[in-house]
């Protein structure tokens, strides 16, 4: 399997490593192209308010139906979300995943939304490859082997 | 969207809306200033105060699904996660 290849985005105050994919929700009948933030610093991939709206999810409804929301801290504080399996689609791979959607609470998901709070490539899909992240090169990947 | 050749075409089209909206950034922030933008197919296809209303104005003309969208500002995203 080749690396999964990313790029560096620039509209931030610093350059920040990012890999797209094509998200597959099966449960939820939806799928969209996502660009996720590489984030060691995420124990979990999460999709957040902006792509959860591009998608066409209704936080709302969806936030009913979850039965078993899952608490996470941040620096602004504790946020719920729900779990949901997915398939991400890349170049020359898919892969299958449990990733979180949220946040849960109405007005935190505004929020997010508001601050444009990026969805996460967290560590349950990072620690199952080689993460390379070089600016000099500009060379963001994921070797899957 | 599940089949290897249409997950390519679409992360290859997502990716070249992407530079679309990085080369307009600066024209942008006079024409869309703290506004929404829809971009599918290196084209603007949709804009509005909030993101729900730049879809909405984009789904008319695509798969909003597969589009590029970014919140135009002065005031680029700086965040600790």
């Amino acid at each position: 399997m080749k690396p999964l290849n990313g790029n560096f985005r620039e509209q931030e105050v610093l350059p920040s490593p990012t890999i797209k994919a094509v998200v597959e929700v099966p449960g939820l009948s939806v799928s969209a192209t996502v660009e996720f933030l590489v984030d060691t610093g995420a124990a979990r991939t999460t999709l957040h308010s902006g792509d959860v709206t591009k998608l066409g999810i209704d936080i709302l409804s969806y936030a009913v139906n979850v039965q078993h929301p899952l608490i996470f801290v941040g620096i602004g504080g504790e946020a719920s979300y729900g779990e949901q399996d997915a398939i991400l689609h890349f170049k020359n791979a898919q892969i299958p995943l449990t990733i979180l959607i949220g946040p849960l609470d109405e007005s935190q998901f505004d929020l997010a939304l508001k601050k444009q709070v990026p969805s996460l490539l967290g560590r349950d899909f990072l620690n199952l490859g080689r993460l390379v992240v070089d600016y000099k090169t500009r060379q963001v990947s994921i070797d899957m082997h | 969207m599940t089949t290897e050749h249409d997950v390519e075409v679409a992360l290859e089209q997502f990716e070249k809306d992407h530079l679309y909206i990085q080369s307009h950034w600066h024209e942008w922030l006079g024409e869309h200033l703290d506004r929404w933008v829809v971009v599918y197919q290196e084209e603007l296809v949709g804009e509005g105060s909030t993101l729900q209303a730049a879809l909405d104005d984009a789904r008319l003309k695509c798969a909003v699904e597969n589009a590029a969208v970014e919140f135009i500002t002065h005031e680029p995203r700086n965040m600790l996660l």
